[in-house]
């Protein structure tokens, strides 16, 4: 009865040991645990063969319980984990929204209806063209010659007859030429031709000179032909 | 008199020569049928340039994709023409051409590049083009 109390004893020196302490550290709970089970095993088992034996089994229990109980606390705290230390978190820094940019209007979509060519016609921002050929000006120059007038004149008539209108007054060259250069030189022809329609008695408000430069040929400019068809003032009479 | 002829030759070809050449070579003035007649045929001319301009645009469509297809745009112009032929009183030039016809533009659509270069253009705007010529030192001039 005394041999299982004192075994009794021992396991629970065991499971106190095993239980730990809270501040510990996981090499110190590692050891403590090793040692508490190192110690109940061979303590217990050194009681009991002492007793077997008939020699000092209190004796033989506490030897066998500190030798056991440093080995094991050793293999215990060699394989116990490390505390994994963990970082405070960063604090979570909200990002700064960017502003938004401003809706970009979608461009307005184009007549999805389709009419066959001899009915009735789609309506569309340009009502008309007035295409004004003949208007070549000499190199450089921007100036009317009379013999652009009577051209220039038609095409004032059929303005006055359009009430309620807007021109785009359109200056077109061929490539011939730098790009800028053909830039300029179709501004120059737009606003003098803007100009001889003014005098002419058309108003200023519903002019607009605009110069295309060699932006926007109708033909191949890869021949005479074509770029002779490029050369040209347009007049886009808009609604 | 079979020996005179060389001289009378020489001579006709002198006064032709006279005749055909020189600043003092007068402008024929076409007069207002033969403008009208002269523009004519400039207009043919002018709608076959056009026409071909037109087939040019269909052969080189750019296609585009949209959505979940392709589209591709075109213009052409004509074939259908009215014009007319006006006096300006203008020394330097004496006749206008006015030319009318429309511009036509076409959408293709379709669910791949081939499909949509296949299908059928369908004609989306039209606008009335006027273009006025002029004629000048006895041609029309553009």
């Amino acid at each position: 009865m005394l041999k299982f109390l004192r075994i009794g004893l021992i396991l629970l020196c065991a499971v106190s040991l095993v239980s730990g302490c809270a501040n510990m550290t996981a090499r110190q709970k590692g050891f403590m645990k090793g040692a508490a089970v190192g110690a109940a095993i061979c303590g217990g088992t050194a009681a009991y063969v002492g007793h077997q034996n008939d020699s000092n089994p209190d004796r033989a229990a506490l030897t066998g319980a500190i030798a056991c109980g440093l080995v094991g606390g050793t293999i215990g705290a060699i394989l116990a984990k490390e505390d994994v230390v963990v970082p405070p978190e960063e604090p979570v820094v909200e990002p700064i929204p960017e502003p938004e940019p401003e809706p970009v209007p979608e461009p307005e979509p184009e007549p999805d209806v389709v009419e066959e060519v001899e009915k009735e016609v789609v309506v569309v921002a340009v009502r008309k063209k007035i295409v004004l050929r003949g208007i070549n000006f000499d190199f450089d120059k921007s100036d009317i010659k009379p013999e652009f007038v009577p051209v220039l004149d038609e095409a004032v008539k059929i303005l006055k007859e359009n009430a309620d209108i807007k021109v785009v007054i359109e200056g077109h060259t061929c490539w011939i030429g730098t790009e800028k250069y053909n830039q300029g030189l179709s501004e120059r022809r737009a606003a003098s031709v803007c100009n001889y329609l003014v005098e002419k008695g058309i108003s200023q408000n519903i002019l607009e000179p605009i110069g295309y430069g060699e932006a926007d040929p109708i033909a191949d400019n890869h021949t005479l032909e074509g770029r002779r068809m490029n050369r040209r003032v347009v007049f886009k009479i808009l609604d | 008199m079979r020996n005179q002829h060389p001289v009378y030759l020489v001579l006709l070809s002198v006064v032709l020569a006279l005749t055909l050449s020189g600043p003092c070579t007068a402008v024929a003035d076409p007069g207002s049928s033969a403008a009208q007649k002269s523009f004519e045929q400039f207009v043919n001319v002018w709608m076959s340039r056009l026409d071909r301009i037109g087939k040019m645009n269909i052969l080189g469509i750019d296609v585009m994709p949209r959505d979940q297809g392709f589209v591709g745009r075109y213009v052409c112009y004509g074939p259908e023409c009215k014009f007319s032929v006006k006096e300006t009183g203008s020394p330097e030039t004496p006749f206008v051409g006015v030319l009318h016809y429309s511009e036509k533009h076409f959408l293709k659509k379709g669910e791949t590049r081939q499909k949509t270069i296949q299908s059928p253009g369908m004609l989306t705007k039209k606008i009335r083009v006027t273009e006025i010529f002029r004629f000048t030192h006895g041609k029309w001039v553009y």
